[in-house]
């Protein structure tokens, strides 16, 4: 909205702006033109006033001339007449001639004949003003110049008709050159640069001064028809003042100079007196004042024009400066955004592909040098095949304008040769009235990567989901069929109590259903435990034909449920007895034949063997457990996360089987966690086969030997261990767990006291006489105060045997950081639930054993 | 594509091009010419050619017209008065009734450079100047000074010695004085030049005045001036011993006493004097006219006068046009190769002249200005004539005479009214690039046909007017061949020597005859001419046709060749120098053949486009 506001203003605000500098510009014009108008005027009335005083005055000197001549003639008749003695004229005249500078005196006869003094005769053409002098008897003026003589005026008189030697004249005249009149008309006024005429009405010149540089005119006024640039209509008009004896001032321009040409009648004769000054040198004076002024304005309106050229360029150049700025900052944010982002921008000329425009980061997306690009757009072929011949150049083409094609492309960086993805977009635009294409090269590689690993985790995800919703309803299933077995068989329990065969049925089967339910639990807290590497291999020896066996016997009776073979065999010259955590690899082992009972269908055939073999020197055996059937068996993708927890494979022959599906990952983790591998070869419909290969330790050897001597001593210990009579504290809230533990202790024929938290655990412990307890079970959640604080509470009380009694945590808390803080806490042992007895009895002997041998100390 | 479109652009700028060349080719060749008409042919030897080369970027149609105002009126009653005209003859009250359509010079450059003096003799009664005259020729008696010399006589100083000289001559059987006095003109100079102190008195100034300046009949001879004219006419032809035959005495038997030694004195100019002077057989001088009264003078008159046509102001850029060639026929240069070293004297204020030993003695008289412009109106040269030769033949006595003159003056012979042609059909004077000139093609294919020949060669200078749609009289249908003295010479010739006769026409030849514009060159009848016009306006014969056919330089051609006298002899020592007389002239001037066929009826013959000019 703003945009548009500034675009319109912008719009209108130049012609306003121009239409504003025009209306100045006129009104400084007009304002300039009728200021020069009226100066003009002015220069010219005062002028023509001027010059024609000066003319005026000419024009008298003239006309006194002209009668002084005529006039000094008209003093001499009476002498003329007078004096009879002709050498006495001769003298007289003489003397006049010496005093009035004529150049030749003349006695003239009626018909312009004369006789000069020296007695040289001629012919005076006097023309029509024969007449006049010797008819009208009026004094006359003539230009009697005649060939080869120089300029000459006459000046003639009428008289008395007289004789001067035999001569018989009717006038009088001399004669002047025209110095003296050319003189008058060369006035001072103008320092010489002034023109004058006398000219007859017709225009034709009887004297002129010639000071300015004309060539000879013998009209003036044909000189002013041809070569001036004055109107022919102005000439008649001249010629008719001229004509009619008027004075008055005009103006005219020759060879580029403008003058002023002042007329005015001469009185005594039927002459005019022209003045031609030029212009420059009349208005001088005003010229200076009117220059000063001139310049006064001029220099003011330039100021103004200055300023206000010099606010528009600050404007402009405010405005340029902004938008440099807004440029440089759009510059900037855009090789900023080019440099910092992955796009790519380039403009091509629409008609030749020739590259306009470049973002700089290209070198870095495409790994072609900005020049080279700038150079040769067909560089980009070097970076895929997609910029060759008839693909994206040759699409450009078709595109129209404001349409836009999109491209996906793998390009090779020409520097790297990393592997990229461009998404590319082009569109046809108009940029300065030039059509031109826009491309942006998008390098969406990351985008791409992180979708794929994106898509990756989703569907790994989805398939953890999935198999966390399979174990759930897995779980589900599982935990409440020895639950409901439990449940029920606990009810019948209340129902037939009487019966005891019965009821040991019962509590044998509920026994079982609860072993089966603690299986399921320890599996899973086992994934939990093995995920959070917290377990802990339980090194003993241990007979592999043993192990073999009770796996055999175990899976002997599902087997045979199921009517399939089982078959078992151990092969290889190996060491029997061995190494390692016997009930991990039970646990492994019947994951694997409960797996191919489970997987293979009725009638089917299950091979479960073994193959020993001594290495170094016999200390070691490589154990290798084979379990193979051939039952459903397994896709080959479902075989690469076979080891993934809760994966299961769904398959319609597989529904209905019962699974948490983390057998296999915890199988998997606990052979990993022995060093072992596991390997699987399967196809579907053709079943499985599962080989662990272990190296274990054999307990055969020498030192080997030893240390199995000593377990197996420890094992019989325990095995004989007896606690009855001992004197056993239970810190349990629960009551059920308490109920439990002490009919437990009871029936082993300890003497058992229960308290309810730790702080009644230690209340009684202080209360007691030494040797009242020899053993506290301390479990861990209690209120009041938990099985820590009492233990650390028991250990800082003042009871003799305040740190000496066997404190053994009871708890359902069974990783090893809470055996940690068990330990920590001042407990000497820690016991995980379910309460196990015969656990519960090795723990005490092993305390017991370990109390005398630092009693023996 | 573009290859073509460029061809195709360049072919339309060539055509283009052409068009406006041939446009302005066209437009130059056909451009409306400024006439001049000229009193002589003697103009067109070196004085036109040289106007013309002045004024390169004026066509100027230079036409040989005629020495007597009469003809310019009828010219002008039929709308074709030139743009320029001249006349030697002239007075005021002659050139009257031209003066509404003739330009008023008074105003002009051109007549603010002549001396007051001598302009105010052609101002009118309006003030106005229609006429300027160009330099004037010195008129007056020419004394063979040898045989003045050889008879120890002495040069006359005033009238009397004149006489005593005539009269010693006689004592040796040589005539003292004769002149030409079969002419007008010569009657008229003589009358006049005897009678200047009476013609320049006061009174002989007034009657001038007033005689000229109104209709002719209605100023008689002045009763002081003019019969002491006349009766010093009288005393002079007694004094010299005039006789009644020498009033047929024409020009050259004048001239050949003259350099004979018949005769110590004659009338006659100062171009004679100088063209003629040779100390030791002739040793021509001029002297003045010897006043009867002790006055002395000579006896001037303009070489001509020019006139503009007052129709130019209707046409302000052929005016000024005009106005320059004035300018040129009155420049110093022009004024000189006019005079041609003839010794005249300048009017003009701006021109000086080359003046000979000649005029040396005349000094006096130019300085003091004892020139007298003699008085030349149609009229009085034909009364002069009548009645000088009467009083000579004895047949007037002065008071006679001056009676008859001014009978004859205040009763002006009736002009001549008689129509002896009617042309109903016009053509125009005026050259043409496709065609030639319409008006001489009708006279040269006329007079051939009264010729009988199978060409007819006419140099640009031989016809005078165009053809106009009126009646004319005799005098005026002869005035429509010029000069007065145009012969016919005819000669049979092979197509090579006519094709060459016709190139030396063309192209001219130095010595003979150069035409320096177009409408300089020939007319012909009976074949046709290619002429090719390089720059500055020299021609090239190309090629001639005869009935559509080339020249055949084996045929004969029976060729008729319009010239003076002058012009052919040049022609003849050009081509035939071997040759005594190579053409046979024709008896009857052409003139007078052609005012006999159009009496008779003559039917015109059609123009021709006789010439192509490329």
């Amino acid at each position: 909205m703003r945009k548009k506001a500034i675009e319109a203003r912008s719009k209108y605000s130049k012609p306003i702006r121009s239409i504003a500098v025009m209306l100045f510009a006129l009104l400084v014009l007009g304002s300039s033109f009728l200021y020069f108008r009226f100066v003009s005027t002015t220069i010219f009335e005062e002028s023509s006033e001027h010059l024609s005083e000066i003319y005026t005055q000419i024009e008298r000197s003239i006309d006194d001339l002209v009668s002084e001549r005529w006039n000094i003639m008209d003093v001499w008749v009476p002498y003329l007449q007078d004096m009879n003695d002709e050498d006495q004229i001769y003298a007289y005249l003489e003397q006049q001639q010496e005093q009035w500078g004529f150049t030749e005196f003349y006695f003239v006869s009626s018909n312009g004949e004369y006789r000069t003094l020296d007695g040289i005769y001629g012919y005076l053409n006097l023309g029509s003003d024969l007449t006049k002098l010797i008819d009208e008897q009026k004094p006359i003026v003539v230009d009697a110049a005649l060939p080869g003589s120089p300029e000459l005026k006459v000046f003639a008189i009428p008289l008395a008709a007289d004789s001067y030697k035999d001569y018989h004249y009717q006038a009088i005249a001399i004669s002047y050159d025209n110095d003296d009149i050319v003189n008058i008309l060369q006035t001072s006024t103008f320092n010489g640069q002034s023109d004058s005429y006398l000219v007859y009405p017709n225009g034709r010149v009887l004297v002129n001064n010639e000071n300015i540089d004309h060539r000879e005119i013998s009209n003036f006024l044909a000189y002013l028809e041809s070569d001036t640039d004055m109107a022919k209509e102005d000439v008649e008009s001249l010629r008719q003042s001229f004509s009619e004896g008027l004075s008055g001032v005009t103006a005219f321009k020759a060879n580029g100079e403008s003058f002023y040409l002042v007329y005015c009648p001469i009185q005594s004769q039927d002459w005019m007196l022209l003045g031609v000054v030029p212009v420059d040198v009349v208005n001088a004076s005003m010229s200076d004042v009117l220059t000063v002024t001139i310049v006064a304005i001029v220099c003011i309106v330039m100021m103004v024009f200055v300023a206000l050229i010099l606010y528009i360029v600050r404007q402009h150049r405010r405005s340029l400066e902004e938008k440099d700025a807004e440029i440089q900052y759009q510059q900037a944010l855009f090789s900023t955004l080019s440099d910092n982002i992955d796009d790519v921008f380039l403009m091509l000329d629409a008609e030749d592909l020739n590259v306009s425009y470049i973002s700089p980061n290209i070198e870095s997306v495409l790994g072609i040098p900005e020049e080279e690009m700038r150079t040769n757009v067909s560089a980009l072929r070097r970076v895929s095949r997609a910029f060759d011949g008839d693909s994206i150049f040759d699409s450009l083409s078709s595109i129209s304008q404001g349409e836009r094609k999109e491209w996906n492309r793998e390009i090779i960086n020409a520097e790297t040769g990393d592997s990229r993805y461009l998404y590319i977009v082009a569109y046809r635009t108009e940029v300065n009235e030039t059509e031109c294409f826009v491309l942006v090269l998008s390098d969406c590689t990351r985008e791409r990567n992180l979708n794929h690993s994106l898509n990756e985790a989703l569907e790994i995800a989805q398939s953890a989901n999935k198999a966390k919703s399979n174990f759930l309803t897995n779980m589900s299933h599982d935990l409440r069929t020895p639950i409901n077995a439990i449940m029920g068989f606990s009810e019948l329990l209340n129902s037939d109590a009487e019966k005891g065969e019965i009821v040991r049925e019962y509590a044998s089967k509920i026994s079982s259903s609860s072993q089966h339910l603690l299986e399921i639990v320890n599996d899973i807290l086992d994934m939990k435990k093995i995920e959070s590497g917290k377990t802990v291999l339980n090194i003993a020896d241990f007979s592999l034909s043993d192990l073999m066996k009770e796996q055999y016997d175990i899976i002997l009776q599902q087997a045979q449920v199921k009517n399939q073979k089982l078959d078992m065999c151990c092969k290889g010259n190996y060491s029997d007895r061995v190494m390692g955590d016997k009930t991990r690899l039970s646990q492994i082992l019947l994951n694997l034949l409960s797996n191919a009972v489970k997987y293979t269908p009725a009638g089917g055939h299950i091979r479960f063997s073994l193959e020993g073999e001594n290495q170094f020197s016999g200390d070691k055996v490589l154990v290798r457990f084979t379990v193979a059937d051939d039952g459903y068996g397994m896709s080959e993708e479902f075989q690469k996360k076979l080891f993934d927890p809760f994966s299961r494979e769904e398959t319609q022959q597989k529904q209905g089987i019962q699974g948490t599906g983390l057998g296999m990952a915890i199988t998997k983790n606990i052979v990993d966690l022995m060093g072992g591998t596991i390997t699987v070869k399967s196809r579907p419909g053709e079943g499985s086969t599962f080989v662990i290969e272990l190296l274990l330790l054999s307990a055969e050897s020498e030192g080997n030997e030893e240390k199995c001597d000593q377990k197996n001593k420890d094992k019989e210990m325990v095995e004989n261990a007896s606690i009855e009579g001992m004197r056993i504290l239970v810190a349990e809230d629960g009551e059920m767990n308490a109920f439990v533990i002490k009919a437990l202790l009871d029936r082993e024929g300890a003497i058992s006291e229960i308290a309810s938290n730790g702080e009644e655990a230690l209340r009684m412990f202080e209360s007691s006489v030494p040797g009242t307890y020899d053993v506290i079970f301390m479990d861990i959640q209690m209120p009041v105060m938990n099985g820590y604080e009492a233990s650390r509470a028991i250990r800082l009380c003042n009871h003799p045997e305040a740190s000496s009694i066997p404190i053994v945590a009871l708890t359902a808390n069974a990783y090893e950081e809470d055996i940690k803080k068990a330990l920590e806490a001042g407990m000497n042992a820690h016991l995980a639930k379910p309460i196990n007895i015969e656990t519960m009895k090795q723990v005490i002997h092993h305390l017991q054993t370990k109390e005398s041998a630092e009693g023996v100390d | 594509m573009a290859k073509r479109g460029i061809v195709i652009i360049f072919l339309t700028l060539v055509l283009i091009a052409s068009s406006v060349c041939s446009f302005i080719h066209r437009s130059e060749q056909d451009e409306e010419p400024i006439t001049v008409y000229l009193w002589s042919i003697e103009m067109m030897n070196e004085y036109v050619p040289y106007v013309q080369s002045q004024l390169p970027d004026v066509e100027i149609q230079f036409v040989v017209g005629n020495n007597d105002l009469d003809y310019y009126s009828f010219l002008n009653e039929n709308g074709e008065l030139p743009d320029i005209i001249t006349n030697r003859r002239f007075s005021l009250n002659d050139a009257a009734p031209l003066d509404d359509c003739l330009l008023d010079l008074s105003g002009t450059e051109q007549a603010g450079s002549i001396y007051y003096g001598y302009l105010e003799n052609y101002r009118n009664a309006d003030g106005e100047v229609k006429w300027l005259p160009l330099c004037g020729v010195v008129d007056g008696f020419v004394a063979n000074r040898a045989l003045f010399e050889k008879y120890d006589i002495p040069l006359p100083t005033d009238y009397a010695s004149f006489v005593s000289a005539c009269k010693a001559f006689e004592q040796h059987g040589i005539r003292g004085f004769v002149a030409d006095f079969a002419y007008d003109y010569t009657c008229l100079e003589v009358l006049q030049g005897l009678s200047i102190p009476e013609m320049m008195s006061f009174e002989g100034q007034t009657w001038r005045h007033a005689y000229e300046t109104t209709e002719p009949g209605t100023t008689s001879l002045d009763d002081t001036v003019w019969p002491a004219a006349f009766e010093t006419m009288e005393q002079f032809i007694q004094d010299v011993n005039l006789k009644p035959e020498d009033t047929e005495l024409s020009y050259t038997p004048v001239i050949e006493m003259f350099q004979n030694g018949e005769v110590a004195m004659i009338r006659g100019g100062a171009d004679f004097v100088s063209s003629n002077n040779n100390p030791d057989i002739m040793d021509p001088v001029i002297l003045p006219y010897f006043g009867q009264n002790g006055e002395e003078w000579l006896l001037t008159y303009p070489a001509f006068q020019v006139a503009l046509n007052n129709d130019l102001n209707n046409d302000m850029e052929k005016k000024q046009k005009a106005l320059r060639v004035l300018d040129v026929m009155l420049s110093e240069e022009a004024q000189n190769i006019l005079a041609n070293k003839k010794d005249v004297l300048t009017y003009s204020k701006d021109v000086e002249l080359e003046r000979s030993e000649a005029l040396n003695n005349l000094e006096p008289f130019i300085s003091s200005n004892h020139l007298f412009v003699r008085l030349a109106s149609s009229d009085l040269f034909a009364i002069s004539q009548d009645v000088v030769q009467k009083m000579i033949e004895g047949e007037y006595d002065s008071q006679q005479a001056y009676e008859a003159f001014n009978e004859q003056l205040i009763n002006p012979k009736a002009s001549e009214k008689d129509i002896v042609v009617t042309f109903d059909k016009a053509y125009p004077y005026e050259f043409r690039a496709n065609g030639g000139n319409q008006a001489t093609s009708v006279m040269a294919n006329t007079l051939r046909e009264l010729y009988s020949t199978d060409v007819l060669i006419a140099p640009g200078y031989s016809f005078t007017s165009p053809i106009m749609n009126t009646g004319y009289t005799e005098q005026m249908a002869g005035y429509m061949i010029m000069p007065n003295s145009l012969k016919v010479w005819y000669r049979e010739m092979s197509g090579a020597e006519l094709r060459e006769l016709l190139r030396v026409s063309v192209e001219g030849k130095e010595g003979v005859f150069i035409p320096f514009n177009k409408g300089s060159l020939p007319t012909v009848s009976g074949l046709s001419l290619e002429v090719k016009e390089k720059s500055n306006r020299v021609f090239t014969l190309s090629n001639v046709k005869i009935n559509g056919k080339d020249l055949q330089d084996s045929e004969t051609y029976t060729v008729a060749y319009l010239n003076t006298e002058s012009y052919q002899d040049k022609i003849s020592a050009a081509l035939y120098p071997s040759e005594e007389e190579p053409f046979i002239v024709g008896d009857e001037r052409v003139i007078n053949t052609w005012k006999t066929a159009m009496k008779e009826g003559h039917l015109l013959a059609e123009p021709s486009d006789y010439i192509t000019l490329k």
